[in-house]
């Protein structure tokens, strides 16, 4: 080797700026292997100022966004039939993790920037909770305080925004049985390993389900039906109603009532989509100002006519319960705020990108087994994110 | 408003090996390094500037980009522009083997460019981020100091991130 040749791999290697600068735009799968490159990369890859930066980034680059969806089907009385991993874009359909989890009881609760916070059913019925990163291959179990607690775990929501830190907060709602607030938060820091019990108490509505948090700039938001949703901001620990958009708010022309409601979250906006009885492929997507005021309109989507000129998705004539979108996700990409949704609809997983109007058929999806006395063909999906990150559990 | 001959000022940079290379005040301005040591003496306009960390290779790739950006600066933003400069930027950069790539990187960051350094650096990312470590290590001149049973133990932990690598054929 010529010592020119040496000389300008030598210089860019031995400054750690312009070396980082490299690492620092690579996905996260060959940041893993890189590791291993030397001693010296593991330690500065490895290190959280560089996962800190490395997910600053991921959020900056619209090439980083969601890889892959998951979902599985959310039947309480029989165990999940498995995680279907819809791919977003070619490079990442393989994500070997969950070849692991599928074979025993576990269900996804909440997928929270990278993090995913699992639950998993042993033969005891007994339920235990995990965190984990499929990307580094890592799993913590959520150990609760037994001490000084009462009542018992009824819902585990995770709260962890890389771009602020690189740990993360679980919180744990028990349900306290003789007492009145009939609920009481308990929160768990990774910074500190340790629990802070009793921290906030409260009753809700009964309609706000509180296993299914949305975590958003901050705060963890329990959506209920059209009129009360909570949402709890988890640095100050504060709880607050949000108001929802009313029923049929400027509802599409022709249609007579809802059909679902999908509340999600993509880089930092809160996002409402509803469609509409009988058209099931028209969708009004709200988003929640910042500063929690109201709802307003982003964007208005009707799949209608683009559906059906798309032969491979199957579409059952305009009658009630005809058509079945089973879970819906907006992705916002960065650039010009366009966004992408993915519909799950008749068994498809449809692409739909709201800028251009094009249709990208994602997969097939196997329907779920049903359940005594269900109405529809497929059941209701949870459609987790899923990034490719560094952060640790 | 009358189009009066403006005289460009011209600004003479020295080279590693020794070239000099005339260059109009706007390009050299884009190069950081250079403004920022004519913001602090004005009067040292009439010198040659040595650049001992630059071919003229080096230079004369970096003229270039810096002169065919700013044209692109000139012209009103719109799509299409976007495009020709995305489609300038990837020509830019195919050409270049590995070792040109890394003198223009350490070149960009001795002048100072930041858009033709984030480039850079982005096409070298993109350049390896499919390629096996050995690749890595041998692109950028390091040792392996990892013995091979913590070699074997590590890809055994991690295999799922060492699949799907492209073949080194460079």
């Amino acid at each position: 080797m010529s010592s020119t040749i040496s000389s300008a791999a030598d210089a860019i290697a031995s400054n750690e700026d312009l070396l980082t600068e490299i690492l620092l735009r690579l996905p996260a799968k060959p940041l893993l292997k890189f590791k291993f490159v030397s001693k010296e990369w593991f330690s500065l890859i490895s290190s959280s100022q560089f996962c800190l930066f490395h997910a600053r980034r991921c959020r900056d680059n619209a090439s980083f966004t969601a890889a892959v969806l998951l979902f599985h089907c959310d039947t309480s009385h029989t165990p999940p039939t498995g995680f279907h991993v819809v791919p977003l874009k070619n490079q990442c359909s393989k994500v070997p993790f969950f070849d692991y989890l599928g074979d025993s009881d576990v269900r996804i609760m909440q997928s929270c920037n990278g993090l995913l916070l699992c639950r998993s059913c042993d033969k005891f019925q007994y339920l235990s909770y995990f965190i984990c990163n499929p990307s580094t291959n890592k799993i913590r179990i959520v150990s609760f305080p037994q001490a000084e607690v009462d009542g018992f775990v009824y819902a585990v929501n995770l709260a962890f925004d890389p771009l602020k830190s690189v740990h993360y907060k679980i919180i744990s709602i028990r349900r306290l049985v003789w007492v009145a607030p009939r609920f009481q938060i308990d929160i768990y820091s990774s910074k500190t390993d340790s629990w802070s019990v009793k921290v906030l108490n409260f009753t809700k509505p009964d309609d706000v389900w509180l296993n299914c948090g949305v975590f958003c700039n901050g705060a963890i938001h329990w959506e209920g039906g059209d009129r009360s949703s909570l949402y709890l901001d988890v640095e100050n620990m504060c709880l607050k109603a949000m108001p929802m958009p009313a029923r049929m708010l400027d509802a599409p022309e022709g249609s007579y009532g809802e059909s679902n409601r999908f509340l999600g979250e993509s880089r930092g906006h809160l996002h409402l989509t509803v469609n509409y009885k009988p058209l099931c492929l028209q969708f009004n997507i709200f988003e929640m100002a910042a500063d929690y005021s109201d709802w307003f309109l982003k964007y208005r989507m009707n799949l209608e006519t683009v559906v059906k000129g798309f032969p491979e998705i199957p579409l059952y004539p305009d009658e009630e319960g005809g058509n079945q979108v089973s879970a819906l996700c907006v992705i916002r990409s960065k650039i010009d705020e366009v966004s992408t949704v993915v519909v799950f609809v008749n068994g498809k997983a449809i692409s739909y990108d709201l800028h251009d109007g094009t249709l990208t058929k994602l997969c097939d999806l196997e329907p779920c087994p049903k359940i005594h006395g269900h109405q529809s063909n497929y059941e209701a999906f949870h459609v987790y994110q899923y990034f490719e990150t560094l952060s640790c559990v | 408003m009358s189009m009066a001959a403006v005289e460009t000022k011209k600004i003479t940079l020295r080279t590693a090996d020794n070239h000099e290379f005339e260059v109009e005040e706007a390009i050299a301005m884009e190069f950081s390094t250079i403004k920022t040591f004519f913001d602090e003496n004005p009067d040292a306009s009439e010198d040659t500037i040595p650049l001992p960390n630059v071919t003229s290779k080096c230079l004369s790739a970096i003229i270039e980009y810096c002169k065919s950006h700013l044209a692109f600066r000139a012209r009103e933003t719109s799509s299409s522009i976007d495009e020709q400069v995305r489609t300038y930027d990837e020509e830019f950069v195919k050409a270049r083997d590995n070792e040109s790539l890394k003198e223009l990187i350490l070149a960009a960051n001795y002048l100072n460019i930041k858009a033709l350094l984030d480039m850079l650096n982005q096409a070298v990312a993109d350049r390896i981020k499919n390629k096996s470590v050995e690749y890595v290590r041998r692109f950028f001149g390091l040792e392996n100091d990892y013995t091979p049973e913590e070699e074997a133990a590590i890809r055994a932990e991690n295999e799922w991130a060492f699949e799907g690598v492209d073949p080194d054929d460079d």
